[in-house]
């Protein structure tokens, strides 16, 4: 990596035809290139990113968060970026919190996730009783399998170097990757870290983790962390 | 060995099955790699159908009371690796059609940005 790497801001987008306007303003102000993925979205989205000109890869069908991202990072690596930013297209995210993700790149890791709860109390990011026990669940599983702690595992704003972007651009889970990609990258001898990141409410959209499905969820993700953890590559 | 009504309908519809098959390859509906499994399975009960005595002979010996018994194990147990298979398949067929799809948007990207360019 040279002294001033190429830098990548992902954004997948499905259905966030009220937010993702003032979400790439936010990130074309902080200075950085920027990709939105719109993921099969059935509202105007991509009619709304076309009339901005905003730089928008269209895939033909809804391949959900994992399909979108993973889009992301072969364009990416296609486009010569050293390093991504994967960015929520719903304002959920803050764009000044990106240097934090770099600066944990630029130390040598290969992967940075940003951490609702490392920041000294200033997450103003309500999370309900369900969602922390799912987290803590989540976060107890990772550190079985790769011996290292993840307090928020289902973070969706992280930064990865270019092993990460080589490793993700052709192996990348599919339905909620951000747990597991976690488990991959370390299985894969990658280095994780964490950098303490503020989110905000979401602007629009819904996150992809529904209450009715949460449960499903839940045995998707244990049974996908515990098989990538057991696989020697 | 004298057929038993039994054994002949069963041979029978055995046989039909298999031609179905074949017919479906044919038409170009079916796959030859997929077909070969149905074809073993009439085969196989073909042959039950007509000689009878070695099904019942390893029914009693693996210990089952009606050959029947072991005949429906059978079928299930082949039900389940189908199942399993075909579940195979898909998840192949859907990450073929996930490349796909990304390969395409990306491609439609660039051709895009050439022609602003241009």
């Amino acid at each position: 990596m040279g002294a001033t790497p190429k830098i990548l801001v992902i954004i997948p987008a499905y259905n966030e035809e009220k937010s993702i306007v003032s979400v790439v303003e936010s990130v074309m102000n902080a200075g950085y290139d920027y990709v939105v993925i719109n993921d099969g979205s059935t509202d105007s989205t991509l009619r709304v990113c076309r009339e901005h000109d905003i730089n928008v890869v269209d895939l033909k069908c809804n391949l959900g968060i994992g399909g979108a991202v993973q889009t992301g990072h072969k364009y990416a690596q296609r486009h010569g970026y050293d390093v991504d930013i994967q960015f929520d297209g719903d304002g959920q995210h803050d764009a000044s919190y990106i240097p934090a993700l770099l600066k944990g790149i630029a130390e040598g890791n290969d992967l940075v996730i940003g951490s609702r709860f490392l920041a000294e109390g200033v997450s103003d990011f309500r999370s309900t009783f369900m969602r922390r026990v799912g987290i803590t669940w989540l976060s107890k599983l990772l550190k079985l399998v790769t011996g290292q702690k993840f307090t928020d595992p289902t973070s969706g704003f992280r930064a990865c170097g270019p092993r990460a972007i080589e490793l993700f651009a052709k192996f990348y889970p599919t339905d909620y990757p951000e747990p597991e990609s976690i488990a991959e990258a370390h299985q894969r001898g990658l280095k994780v870290s964490e950098a303490p990141v503020s989110m905000n409410e979401r602007i629009a959209g819904e996150s992809s983790i529904h209450k009715l499905s949460s449960i499903y969820y839940m045995v998707k993700v244990t049974l996908a962390i515990l098989i990538t953890g057991s696989i020697r590559h | 060995m004298m057929f038993s009504i039994l054994g002949l309908v069963v041979a029978l519809c055995s046989i039909l099955f298999a031609a179905a098959v074949c017919i479906q390859v044919a038409k170009g509906r079916l796959l030859l790699k997929y077909s070969l499994l149905w074809l073993g399975l009439a085969l196989v009960a073909c042959l039950c159908a007509i000689f009878p005595a070695p099904l019942f002979g390893l029914a009693y010996l693996l210990g089952f009371n009606v050959a029947s018994n072991f005949v429906f194990f059978l079928a299930l147990f082949f039900f389940m690796v189908i199942a399993l298979s075909l579940s195979i398949i898909v998840s192949k067929q859907q990450q073929r059609a996930k490349t796909l799809v990304q390969e395409l948007a990306l491609l439609e990207h660039r051709l895009n940005s050439n022609d602003s360019r241009a």
